[in-house]
């Protein structure tokens, strides 16, 4: 095999062996700013409405106790990730900052991550997509072949050294937040270690590095709006 | 007594069988490329990963992998039948396993995206991935088959493997073995997944076992009649056994289902919602009358008729009917929770999805179903399967 893994010699992550990212809910406004820069920068296949990234919109409960939550979400860059498990041909690998990425060149698009990854955080790139990225991108095109797409932390895309994603850098509300969970004095960690960061679904034991807070409920969405 | 009827086709006629079987390859393998190159066009399902390629490659595998474990009553378990009558039909029941496979293969390869690239599943192996031991097991299975399929074939002539003891049944162990293999690993494929409630757990490579002896005899019986619907004798032999095995299998099937329904009651959030849509919701029509009544509940009472009055038609028919109906449940199966996926976000939210598969897998679908006959036609005619039999070309062929 001629060709090369596109995520190997990046090393951009620095010397952080676990990056993660915490969304606050409540800072969320719903503007899909985020969106628009992650579609940007990984050319992910906006035409068949398929993003790394994407918020959704949820009014919950009945008024007057409902309410409105946008809910940004992406791959939670799983610490046991069953898409790695599962993939049998290595594609999918774990690199340096604990980041799960897919080599595009290994991938074989029998989708089976697909059907493990319990986030639906995954998606096919096909050769269609490959066409209208060229005539979106031109000679900048960075998906060349097909293969199963999803949110890689901007691993080896982000600029300089800040090692940031995208979404996090045009994030107008703050509602994103990313740093090292190795480093106990980073937000992440104060707010995961405190316990403000909550996982989602944590039966399901695969230990996400992507968690949220909801605001004034601390958890979950409740009836009454959280309101005594 | 005794009666030989040898199925003999003047030589024209075979001929004239094996140029059509070889076309009607050729046709099968175009049209399920033609259908291949069509999916990558077409715009993608993403809402459902596997559709009718996985179905059809699931349906197909448990054929192969059933009839195997029907075989092995006589291989390892030494029946006979009342007149020796299973050594007629044996190897025909081992290549039936054997070409059936290559349909399931067929649609698997070109099921992926990339086809071409299956080799990476050995190249880079992942020993945790459930699909790339799939790959293992399945190459040991054919193997095992081909093994078993020529010791079958140059016993006849060499002394000198008859000699070895217990060759053919140490052969025989290992083919079971990798059968069950195959089962356990594609039981796995589904139920090692978190994501789908509605797949996961244990209790999938059983379903499988029990579902593929159903197939595995059905799809053996219909094909070995046509070959041998001249020997009436073998005829009522064969229309006991099936039944026979078919009043011993379904049964059990049914008994599982039941469990799985009941269990997935319980866990009324997730994996309910599934088995209600398959029970009362859309699909009922096609679970009532296709899997059930057409699939189980005639086929039982075909069965019982022909057990009793040896009767050919009742287990043709009860063979065709298992085989709609077991081709429907793996379409329930392997669609359905796929359509109604469940997502834990702020709520719970169950997806709803509807799926019709799109031309070009349709086309893989008919081209697999094309292969399957005629492959096991072919195979029929250049291979010595008749009971002692002695090949005369190339130490393998008639």
């Amino acid at each position: 095999m001629s060709q090369q893994n596109p995520y190997q010699g990046f090393k951009n992550t620095g010397e952080c062996n676990h990056w993660g990212m915490v969304i606050k809910v409540d800072q969320c406004m719903g503007c899909d700013a985020c969106v628009a820069a992650c579609t940007l920068e990984n050319q992910t296949p906006f035409w068949n409405e398929l993003w790394r990234t994407h918020v959704e919109d949820y009014e919950l409960g009945d008024y007057p106790n409902s309410q409105r939550v946008f809910l940004p979400r992406l791959c939670m860059q799983c610490e046991n990730p069953p898409c790695y498990y599962v993939c049998p041909t290595g594609a999918t690998q774990i690199v340096d900052g604990g980041i799960v990425v897919v080599d595009e060149y290994k991938c074989i698009g029998c989708q089976y991550c697909v059907e493990a990854c319990p986030f639906g955080a995954r998606y096919m790139y096909t050769y269609e997509d490959i066409e209208k990225s060229k005539e979106y991108y031109g000679e900048n095109t960075i998906h060349v072949v097909p293969h199963v797409d999803k949110c890689t932390f901007c691993y080896g895309t982000a600029p300089d050294d800040t090692n940031t994603p995208a979404c996090v850098r045009t994030c107008v509300g703050g509602a994103r937040v990313f740093g090292c969970l190795d480093d106990p004095n980073s937000e992440v960690s104060i707010l995961f270690n405190t316990g403000q960061a909550v996982e989602i679904n944590p039966e399901l034991g695969v230990g996400s590095k992507v968690r949220y807070i909801f605001g004034k409920q601390q958890g979950r969405y409740v009836e009454n709006g959280g309101e005594e | 007594m005794k009666t030989e009827v040898k199925n003999k086709m003047n030589s024209g006629k075979k001929v004239a069988v094996a140029v059509i079987s070889i076309v009607l390859i050729l046709i099968a393998l175009g049209m399920a490329y033609y259908g291949y190159k069509l999916d990558q066009v077409e715009e993608q399902v993403f809402d459902v990963p596997w559709g009718l390629d996985v179905v059809g490659y699931t349906f197909f595998a448990l054929m192969a992998t059933g009839s195997s474990i029907v075989n092995s009553v006589y291989t390892i378990f030494g029946y006979n039948g009342p007149n020796g009558e299973y050594k007629k039909i044996i190897k025909y029941g081992v290549w039936f396993s054997l070409s059936t496979i290559f349909s399931a293969w067929l649609l698997v390869l070109l099921g992926i995206y990339k086809p071409f690239d299956f080799y990476y599943i050995l190249l880079f192996f992942r020993m945790s991935s459930r699909i790339a031991w799939m790959a293992a097991f399945y190459t040991f299975f054919a193997l095992m088959l081909v093994i078993e399929l020529l010791y079958m074939i140059l016993v006849e002539s060499w002394d000198l493997l008859r000699r070895i003891k217990y060759l053919e049944l140490a052969i025989a162990i290992l083919v079971l073995i990798a059968t069950i293999a195959v089962h356990s690993n594609l039981g796995e494929v589904f139920g090692s997944l978190i994501s789908m409630p509605a797949w996961y757990g244990p209790w999938l490579a059983l379903y499988f076992i029990m579902s593929a002896i159903m197939l595995g005899a059905a799809g053996q019986s219909l094909f070995i009649y046509v070959v041998k619907h001249k020997d009436s004798n073998l005829k009522a032999f064969m229309s006991r056994y099936y039944s026979e095995v078919y009043l011993i299998s379904i049964p059990s099937y049914l008994m599982y289902l039941t469990w799985i329904i009941i269990s997935a009651w319980y866990s009324r959030e997730t994996v309910w919602p599934v088995y209600q849509t398959l029970l009362f919701g859309s699909e009922a029509v096609i679970f009532w009358g296709v899997e059930m009544v057409l699939g189980i509940f005639i086929p039982v009472a075909l069965a019982v008729y022909g057990y009793m009055k040896k009767s050919s038609w009742a287990a043709i028919t009860a063979a065709v009917l298992l085989i709609i109906g077991g081709f429907m449940s793996k379409y329930s199966l392997i669609v359905l929770p796929q359509e109604l996926r469940p997502y834990v976000w702020l709520t719970l939210q169950i997806s709803s999805y509807s799926y019709f598969p799109p031309t070009g897998l349709l086309m893989m679908f008919i081209g697999a179903c094309i292969l399957w006959p005629s492959l096991y036609a072919l195979g029929a005619l250049i291979f010595p399967l008749e009971e002692g039999e002695k090949p005369k070309h190339l130490w393998i062929f008639k």
